[in-house]
């Protein structure tokens, strides 16, 4: 009934909730939903436009455009919850040590960060999906190579005005252990924003990673990624613009869904904004 | 609160929007950034308006092939003659005939063991030095020292020059020997320059322009060759713009960007039919597009490599894939040559039952239940196929490959490099099928191309075919000269090759050629070695 009310007390982010909701659903639920199978090559039927047989139309080799987009909503799911899991985890932890130990451990780990963040981060990430080789698990890791350094610095910050605070210093006096601190101290106090930082950042991490596969630095044919499906269809834009339009929808759709959701978490959780 | 809600999702719905078109703009990415730098380009057009009287400018568009003007090394000479820089002895007709070019005329000894050529008198390099016999046998001399390719072309024993006359003796007898100085390999070249500048500042020929600034991957600019012997040369500069991308060069064309756009293909012609503004050429070319078979690899067995082969739906690929812009393969030689193309017996057509029962024969068997089927002693098998992005129809015939092998539980991943890195790995032989598009009568001939690519020894052949039947034909092949043997002998030579399931024909395309109307004397070669002619003007 607490969870109800909550609900129904934060109505954006309720209705942003049931959408992302659904989209996961959609992409676990992908073989009953696909009305074909989306690697299914009937080559007679290339470049079928939109109609009876195929709702969103066919691609260059005969698979249906619709099963695909469906089927995509799984691989872009996957890699963007993975990336964000990675860098969400990893950036904080090395965040929390940089501003906690602070000394040669901050100075060694804000200069790394500091070399990946002066170079642009998509150009940064196509070097290395390019020398690692294209494939999905490879442009996540060029991404999370890219992006950890925004939960570093946001947690090493949070971390160092923690730090100061007398509670941190009566534990450290009653003798309690730096991981007991760690723990029961510095992380609940800091993993809110945390958390609404990985959730805004959802949309914007599988634009980038749509963006590797486009450049054709993602997904491989013929892995069905929303990406990977715009490049394809690119060379057939003047003859048959639905292999761009129905991925680009997709797109569109799913990153405003977790934007939303994003925002509307920090509304909630985050106190500055009242 | 309510409001800012509203706010917030024409915000985000904004951005997002933004966000993709800034991602298809990427899309063009390759190609925008080579025309990144386009000032020049954006303004040629009105240049040209002012300037056509007296010359003009004018810009192609191309797709990138190589990484230097250097014409010895790997097929760059094929951009030196196509850019207009370089000439041979002899050139190629729009029929395909040979014709005098550098040289005037030529004739040999009947076991075609002495080929005499005389050379045009009057003809000047472009930095203003005289083409002489010795200079052309010093640039022979050159090609032959520095290229692997020249063995299977001809072997040379040695060259004398006698007057204006220069005279060839061979070890091993070739009864097309004009035909074979007609490859762009040949082109002549002023050695008494420091050469080793022309890789990047491109070579001193004879042809109608001479290279002003060359930048692989991005452009390459020529100005007119103030020297050129054969006639007054109409341009001043045109720019060769590499856009590798399909769709951007076809849209290059529609913005006037560039005035010519070669290797578009039949989805474009939507883009362009029915308006007066462009002139559409096609011709079913000489080009066969085909896959080697790495048989250093699994592809050893030709077991594997006949089911390959049967599991290909050739006919679909090119007859509704690629709208007809092919013709369906078999065999080395396209039908558009008089080689027995209808004779030949192909054992290894579209069946993929066949080939199903071939896998089962050769113990590859699906054990993990993945769908794939794994080698007979149970490791995986996954078929590295290299395709290279700058020929859009090189991707459809690889991803339907990919799509038809499925079905009979093969395993191919696609590995798409640039053309450069294509080279690399076939002389590496870092691959297991490895896609290639080329002209097969490039000496006037197929002799040349079936040497270069089948023969055991040859130093392109990196796939480990070797059948000494087929070498000895060929050896065969070069010392005959009447046409119905050679002919004969040509298809004895095919089907040895299908029989091995040695190679993968995909099939022999059909070119398009899409020009503006403002530019005059375009054609299109079946040898297609020459792009930016002393014929091309501006109307």
């Amino acid at each position: 009934m607490k969870g109800l009310k909550f609900l129904a007390q934060h109505k954006q982010f309720t209705l942003f909730l049931i959408l992302a909701l659904a989209a996961v659903a959609v992409a676990v639920f992908a073989p009953w939903i696909a009305p074909k199978d989306p690697y299914d090559a009937v080559m007679a039927d290339s470049l079928q436009a939109p109609g009876d047989d195929y709702l969103c139309g066919t691609d260059k080799l005969g698979r249906d455009v619709l099963s695909r987009v469906i089927y995509g909503t799984r691989t872009s799911l996957i890699m963007t919850l993975c990336l964000v899991a990675v860098i969400f985890v990893l950036g904080t932890l090395v965040g929390i040590l940089a501003g906690y130990f602070g000394g040669v451990v901050d100075a060694v780990i804000m200069r790394i960060a500091d070399m990946c963040i002066s170079f642009p981060g998509l150009v940064l990430a196509i070097a290395i999906a390019g020398m690692l080789g294209p494939n999905m698990v490879n442009a996540v890791i060029a991404i999370s190579a890219v992006s950890w350094t925004k939960y570093a610095r946001l947690s090493r910050s949070m971390v160092l005005k923690i730090r100061k605070c007398q509670y941190i210093e009566a534990a450290v006096s009653t003798g309690t252990t730096t991981g007991n601190i760690l723990l029961k101290y510095v992380v609940p106090n800091m993993i809110t924003t945390m958390v609404v930082t990985a959730a805004t950042d959802m949309g914007s991490m599988m634009l980038e990673l749509a963006s590797l596969s486009f450049l054709g630095f993602g997904a491989t044919a013929p892995t069905p990624e929303w990406g990977l499906m715009l490049n394809e269809g690119r060379t057939y834009i003047a003859k048959a613009p639905w292999l761009m339009i129905y991925p680009g929808i997709a797109i569109v759709i799913v990153v405003i869904i977790f934007n939303m959701l994003g925002d509307s978490l920090r509304d909630i959780l985050d106190p500055r904004q009242e | 609160m309510r409001q800012n809600w509203l706010k917030k999702v024409i915000g985000v719905g904004l951005s997002a929007v933004l966000c993709m078109s800034a991602l298809t703009g990427c899309g063009g990415g390759g190609a925008d950034a080579s025309s990144g730098n386009g000032e020049d380009s954006t303004q040629a057009p009105a240049e040209q308006e002012s300037q056509a009287a007296q010359g003009g400018e004018l810009t192609i568009g191309v797709t990138s092939f190589a990484d230097t003007l250097e014409p010895t090394e790997q097929y760059f000479s094929w951009v030196v003659s196509r850019y207009g820089v370089g000439e041979c002895l002899v050139r190629f007709d729009e029929s395909g005939e040979m014709v005098p070019c550098l040289a005037e005329k030529w004739t040999n000894s009947e076991d075609g063991l002495t080929w005499t050529f005389t050379i045009r008198q009057g003809v000047q390099f472009s930095n203003g030095n005289d083409m002489t016999p010795e200079m052309v046998k010093a640039s022979l001399e050159r090609t032959v020292q520095m290229s692997d390719r020249v063995p299977e072309f001809f072997d040379l024993d040695k060259m004398e020059v006698d007057g204006q006359d220069l005279i060839f003796h061979l070890k091993r007898p070739n009864g097309n020997m004009a035909g074979s100085l007609a490859d762009p390999l040949f082109l002549i070249v002023d050695t008494s320059v420091d050469d080793s500048a022309f890789a990047m500042e491109g070579p001193i020929c004879t042809g109608p322009y001479a290279v002003e600034s060359f930048n692989p991957t991005d452009e390459c600019v020529v100005v007119r060759n103030e020297h050129y012997w054969d006639w007054e040369v109409p341009l001043d500069k045109v720019t060769l713009k590499c856009i590798d991308d399909q769709t951007t060069r076809s849209m290059a064309l529609q913005t006037d960007e560039i005035q010519i756009a070669y290797n578009l293909k039949t989805e474009n012609l939507v883009e362009f039919e029915g308006n007066d503004a462009y002139h559409i050429q096609e011709l079913q070319s000489l080009r066969s597009t085909y896959a080697f078979m790495n048989q250093n690899g699994v592809l050893e067995d030709i077991k594997l490599r006949q089911a390959f082969l049967r599991g290909l739906d050739k006919e679909t690929y090119c007859g509704t894939l690629l709208e007809g812009g092919a013709t369906a393969g078999k065999a080395p030689v396209p039908p558009t040559l008089d080689f027995g193309f209808d004779q030949l017996k192909d054992e290894n057509g579209y069946d993929p039952d066949g080939a199903k029962k071939l896998l089962e024969e050769g113990g590859y068997k699906d054990s993990d239940g993945d769908g794939f089927v794994e080698m007979p002693d149970g490791s995986p098998l996954e078929l590295n196929f290299v395709i290279y992005t700058s020929r859009e129809e090189l991707k459809v015939y690889a991803e339907a490959a990919q799509a038809s092998l499925k079905e009979i539980g093969l395993n191919v991943k696609l590995d798409t490099v640039s053309y450069e890195t294509l080279l690399d790995k076939r002389d590496s032989g870092d691959y297991d099928l490895l896609i290639w598009n080329v002209l097969v009568a490039n000496t006037g001939d197929p002799e040349n191309y079936l040497r270069e690519n089948w023969y055991s020894t040859s130093g392109v052949n990196t796939t480990g075919y070797n059948n000494p039947k087929v070498d000895k034909l060929l050896d065969e092949l070069a010392a005959t000269f009447e046409e119905d043997a050679r002919k004969d002998l040509v298809m004895q030579i095919q089907q040895l090759i299908m029989d091995d399931a040695a190679t993968v024909f995909f099939g022999y395309e059909t070119t398009y050629l899409f020009s503006s109307t403002q530019v005059t004397g375009v054609h299109m070669y079946p040898m297609d070695y020459y792009w930016l002619t002393k014929d091309i003007g501006l109307a």
